[in-house]
């Protein structure tokens, strides 16, 4: 898998949440005014597009695009 | 007297607070709101209404989350003559004004703390056109008692809005007769009784959340616990139930599954449940059973089937009886409930048992038709009977099975999204030349999800899909106060469609599912 950066989630849950403008520390739900649906398929859409699986227990740890990234590349070594 | 003696839901609360004045009606948050207080609540709402100018069956629109304000507020438009017209306060502010100008409506109601960053954009827009946003506690117990019309069993109490195209908003009228009968057969076909303790967290400017967990509990006057719609904690609806020992919940499969990924074996006493009803959208078997042996429970959770048309309930199995699966793995909904005639038909022939076709509806709880909408209304009937648009058939004994929809219907998360009118609202963003929506559940657990495709002009780059995805998450967003799970651009004719230019929902969540679009390489963006 090739090496994820930041930036590339970042676009990733700008477009998932209609934001133009995401940072990685950005809180999904408190900061960019996901719902848990959206949670769930930003995880998705990162599953479908890396090609990993995210378990729901990881889901609940996850909060930022920063989180996320942290997540992709643990599971991409 | 009885609530059985009553026509209207406003004589009855009237009476309600005259005869059981202390006794809660529900709470919510945990305070508890006497019968007394919420016709007390009811009545200033109305004379503020009285006192702005309202006027008989004029539609007063209510932007309000589940709260006490709700129900002073609901019942205050009916009290003050007018006719109630509750809207989902996550709305866009487009939505919102459309719904407005469709009912000719010149008044919202809209809470103190989203009024000024929400509406006031829609009172700007509303300006020349004679419409206002006013606040709920405005001006409220500062004025006299007033005298107020009376309400006729004929009269229309409240227009349900249900998802259609954006140029021709559908709005369920639905009046006191058509509620009385629909509460009294779901107290007959749920056997619920004045014992019966409900807990629900449901949206109350909703069918179920309103009319079966408030309607119902306010006209037996049982004891009723009403929670924020929040599900970001399922505990709180948990710790309510057994804290109350509740008898009585319902919820969309969704909401039941979120629990079942959530909360640990027996962690929660639910034992006091006699119903946990699954309605709203497809009840899964798995949740059923996954559900019940979580809690230690047997033969609680039922399912059910309704929709706005017929007021909302139509038909659900017992409780305390084995859920009934068929062979393709569908839940039975059970039988319908006393007085509601249910027959299957296809091209105008009715079918004999087991066999699909349109599950039609007809009863005294048949909504009217749609306000302002004759050409709807037409539509909506066949021989007096409501053309539901869901698909189904009834076994032998009379149990009803719901196989999917006529109609492009996305339920997302228990609410009826129109594949229609977010089609065509991306439709009119530049460079797309066709798009369709569907609901797709890949098995996760939020269930049915939105999916948009959208077929290009002609070649873009990168830049622009990337641009044109936000643009259309935010337009679906800025209307309809959900997101698109994935946003998919295809090529020309990448859509499949009938020869006459009818999209095949059903054929393009097929290709999409089981890779073909990938595989003829119809997808432009994204490359996942």
């Amino acid at each position: 898998m090739p090496i994820v950066s930041i930036d590339e989630i970042k676009k990733l849950v700008g477009m998932q949440l209609g934001k133009r403008n995401v940072n990685e520390s950005d809180r999904f739900v408190e900061d960019l005014g996901a719902e848990s649906a959206d949670v769930a398929n930003i995880v998705a859409t990162v599953e479908e597009k890396y090609g990993i699986t995210i378990k729901e227990a990881e889901i609940t740890s996850i909060f930022t695009p920063a989180d996320l990234l942290a997540l992709v590349q643990k599971r991409a070594q | 007297m009885t609530p059985e003696t009553f026509t209207t839901l406003i004589d009855l609360l009237a009476w309600r607070a005259n005869i059981s004045a202390a006794k809660m009606a529900f709470t919510f948050n945990k305070i508890p709101y006497t019968f007394e207080d919420l016709w007390g609540g009811i009545n200033d709402f109305a004379t503020l209404l009285q006192n702005l100018g309202v006027r008989s069956h004029e539609c007063v629109i209510i932007v309000l989350p589940n709260s006490a304000e709700f129900f002073f507020a609901f019942y205050g438009v009916q009290r003050a003559g007018g006719i109630a017209v509750p809207i989902f306060p996550q709305s866009g502010i487009e939505r919102i004004l459309t719904i407005a100008r469709s009912c000719n409506a010149r008044f919202i109601v809209a809470p103190a703390i989203i009024a000024t960053e929400k509406m006031h954009p829609t009172q700007e827009a509303g300006t020349g056109r004679g419409l206002s946003v006013f606040m709920v506690n405005d001006g409220l117990r500062e004025v006299e008692e007033s005298c107020f019309p009376a309400t006729q069993l004929k009269d229309v109490a409240f227009l349900q809005y249900t998802s259609g195209s954006t140029g021709n908003p559908k709005g369920v009228m639905l009046t006191h007769a058509n509620l009385l009968t629909n509460i009294r057969q779901m107290i007959a076909g749920m056997e619920i009784n004045e014992q019966d303790k409900f807990a629900s967290w449901l949206p109350v400017y909703h069918d179920m959340g309103l009319i079966l967990k408030t309607m119902v509990p306010f006209y037996l006057a049982t004891e009723t616990h009403l929670l924020p719609t929040n599900l970001k904690d399922v505990r709180l609806w948990l710790e309510t139930i057994q804290l109350h020992r509740a008898t009585f919940t319902a919820a969309p499969d969704f909401a039941y599954r979120l629990v079942l990924n959530r909360i640990q074996q027996n962690e929660y006493d639910l034992s006091s449940l006699r119903v946990a009803l699954n309605a709203a959208e497809p009840v899964r078997a798995t949740t059923i059973y996954e559900f019940e042996k979580r809690f230690g429970l047997k033969n609680v959770m039922t399912a059910g089937y309704g929709l706005a048309e017929a007021t909302v309930g139509v038909s659900m199995s017992k409780p305390g009886q084995n859920p009934k699966v068929d062979e393709r793995g569908i839940v039975s909904v059970g039988k319908p409930f006393p007085g509601m005639e249910v027959k299957i038909i296809e091209e105008g022939e009715e079918l004999k048992f087991g066999q699909v076709g349109e599950i039609l509806i007809k009863g005294t709880a048949n909504c009217k038709g749609y306000y302002n909408n004759p050409e709807e209304t037409e539509n909506l009937f066949r021989n007096g009977f409501i053309l539901s648009g869901d698909m189904g058939y009834l076994d032998e004994e009379g149990n009803l099975y719901i196989t999917g929809r006529k109609k492009n219907i996305i339920k997302h998360l228990g609410q009826s999204i129109a594949g229609q009118e977010l089609e065509e609202l991306v439709d009119t963003l530049p460079g797309v030349r066709f798009s369709a929506a569907v609901g797709i559940d890949r098995g996760r657990l939020e269930g049915e999800q939105v999916y948009v495709f959208a077929e290009m002009r002609n070649n873009r780059s990168t830049e622009i899909w990337e641009d044109l995805t936000l643009q259309i998450v935010e337009a679906i967003h800025a209307r309809l106060g959900i997101r698109p799970a994935r946003v998919l651009f295809l090529k020309p004719h990448g859509i499949p469609r009938t020869y006459n230019g009818k999209i095949q929902h059903v054929v393009l969540k097929e290709q999409f599912l089981s890779g073909k679009l990938k595989e003829d390489m119809l997808i432009l963006y994204p490359d996942y």
